[in-house]
């Protein structure tokens, strides 16, 4: 198959530099070069290595010095994503789009009308659709190992990555706008919810329900200095009568380093996307990231977790290439993601209400 | 060696990444190290080579398995695993076993390095094999095993009226084999990417057979036996 000749924008995604080391040794991807906002942002895209490929400083100057490009990591702030949807689909280029393209419903709607009627690929990156540990989830899933599903219990929880990829705290930048989460409160919306996506779109996939009412809570802020929420806890009902619980904090603390690197956590598991789920067999308890390798040295001295098995990204762009050469439309696909979207919000709407939501 | 549905994996991921093999290929005479390409054990040797764990001093090693697998298989896998995670050889080793079953060997490394192997086959059959490596440094310590526990972590625990279940899941593109089975696909895979590696595994074969010969001997004759 022929490579797919494939940039990246932007690079001040959290995730972009996940996609260094997939887009340079993947034989079926061709990586042509970068575009970095700033120079800053530049400087440290070569700082990984990476000097044969050539770094921007727009999109427009990258795509007119390389008419070749046909695919793009949107590996941006949430509040560029529509015009960069907009620039690729007028050139006909397609797209793998970060986990948020965007919270404006009716932004979401113009992305969806320009993917459709330029026929590019849009792909969303929810990486866990690709982890083993959830092919096997899926497997048990499908074939009823716990009978019915009862309740469903997920963390998504992390660090806070605001100190190194700043368009996190600016709530223009990551929500859009700057909204408050309920009258009286100082805080805004696009803090840790608007980060941690994938729980919320792992019930509807797994169960194969959709929502039937969520509710919301924010705590006090772990971090006083932000200005967005970064504890917030979520519970509520699916439509097949499956209860949940998510947890998408910001609930472990991190060093405020400018670019990750070890040492960048202070309790030792950086990340955890772990579920709770009980049905009328019995219960499944998962750990999508562990077990692992584990230590106490360098740079903190801290007991710290080694992330050990993390190949999704591998999956994700097998599927984003097939999807490209083969006309394929990915699984998760603008469409699908609409639903977990539309989640995201009602949470914030039940935070400002005090109520429930319900769809 | 290689059952069907490994060797059929093995061709998949040969023809994914554009890697040139005809059929005869896949029917590997050289000696390979398969453990090697384990992720767990790459890690490990990553926390001493980058100097996360600076100036190793100690291992202690633990590997305890069902009857099936052999002691002298056990020793040469945790053998070659000090010498990939430390980056040197076995210099020396002293061997105490019980009825060829069980027992612990006492390594030195061609640095200074010293390490515990404790190996045994005396669980029964159908019982999940235990395993452990730790690394012990002037600065940190760096294990497989996560802290105050003592049985190795699995990623789900199933727990139904049909009985218990736990599952490892930890290679996308290998989905649906077992740790061992993709240790070989891997190292497989590895070795038909760089074919001018066989040197290196033969030889090393040859010593590590050196070192679980001496320990059987340093058993027996309640020797230390330099290498």
């Amino acid at each position: 198959m022929k490579p797919v000749k494939i940039a990246i924008l932007s690079l001040t995604h959290g995730h972009t530099r996940k996609y260094f080391q997939t887009l340079h040794d993947n034989p079926a991807l061709d990586w042509v070069a970068v575009s970095a906002e700033s120079e800053e942002i530049r400087d440290v895209f070569y700082h990984y290595g990476y000097h044969e490929i050539p770094c921007y400083m727009s999109d427009d100057e990258m795509f007119d010095a390389h008419p070749e490009i046909e695919a793009v990591v949107i590996a941006s702030a949430n509040s560029r994503h529509l015009e960069q949807v907009r620039n690729c689909a007028r050139r006909g280029i397609h797209i793998l789009s970060m986990k948020i393209p965007t919270f404006d419903l009716a932004e979401y709607d113009e992305m969806m009308k320009v993917v459709s009627e330029s026929g590019i690929v849009c792909q969303i990156e929810l990486e866990m659709h690709y982890n083993p540990v959830v092919f096997r989830m899926k497997e048990l899933f499908a074939k009823k190992a716990l009978g019915n599903v009862a309740s469903f219990n997920a963390t998504n929880i992390t660090l806070s990555p605001v100190w190194a990829f700043p368009w996190q705290g600016v709530p223009e930048l990551s929500w859009g706008s700057r909204v408050p989460l309920r009258e009286g409160d100082p805080r805004f919306r696009g803090g840790a919810l608007c980060d941690h996506p994938h729980i919320f779109d792992m019930i509807r996939w797994l169960t194969g329900s959709d929502y039937e009412y969520i509710y919301a809570e924010v705590g006090p802020n772990l971090r006083t200095d932000i200005e967005e929420e970064d504890i917030i806890l979520v519970n509520g009902k699916m439509k097949n009568g499956v209860s949940f619980l998510l947890d998408p904090s910001w609930s472990r603390l991190e060093e405020r380093l400018k670019v990750p690197a070890p040492g960048w956590e202070i309790f030792p598991k950086r990340m955890e996307v772990n579920f709770n789920i009980s049905g009328d067999k019995g219960v499944m308890l998962v750990d999508s990231f562990g077990p692992n390798v584990y230590h106490n040295g360098a740079p903190n001295d801290r007991y710290t977790v080694q992330y050990t098995y993390f190949d999704e990204w591998i999956g994700l762009i097998d599927e984003f290439v097939d999807c490209i050469r083969n006309h394929h439309i990915p699984k998760i696909n603008l469409g699908w993601h609409r639903r977990t979207i539309e989640a995201v919000n009602a949470c914030y709407e039940s935070v400002r209400t005090g109520q429930p939501v319900y769809f | 060696m290689m059952v069907k549905t490994e060797i059929e994996a093995l061709k998949g991921l040969l023809d994914k990444y554009d890697v040139p093999y005809a059929g005869g290929d896949l029917e590997i005479k050289v000696p390979l190290q398969p453990w090697r390409c384990n992720r767990k054990y790459v890690e490990l040797k990553k926390l001493v080579t980058s100097e996360t764990l600076e100036h190793p001093c100690l291992l202690r090693f633990c590997h305890l398995t069902a009857s099936s697998t052999p002691l002298e298989e056990l020793l040469y896998r945790e053998f070659d695993l000090a010498e990939f995670i430390c980056g040197h050889k076995i210099q020396a080793l002293h061997a105490v076993f019980t009825d060829g079953r069980s027992g612990n060997v006492i390594i030195k490394m061609d640095n200074g390095i010293v390490g515990s192997v404790e190996v045994g086959n005396l669980l029964p059959e159908g019982a999940a094999e235990v395993d452990r490596h730790e690394i012990i440094a002037r600065r940190g310590v760096g294990s497989d095993m996560v802290v105050d526990t003592q049985i190795p972590q699995q990623s789900i625990y199933l727990m139904t009226k049909d009985g218990d279940q736990a599952y490892k899941d930890t290679d996308s593109e290998l989905y649906g084999l077992d740790e061992k089975g993709i240790e070989r696909i891997r190292a497989a895979f590895e070795f038909l990417k760089d074919p001018q590696s066989a040197a290196f595994h033969t030889a090393q074969d040859a010593s590590l057979k050196q070192a679980v010969a001496a320990a059987l001997t340093s058993n027996e004759t309640h020797k230390k036996i330099e290498l």
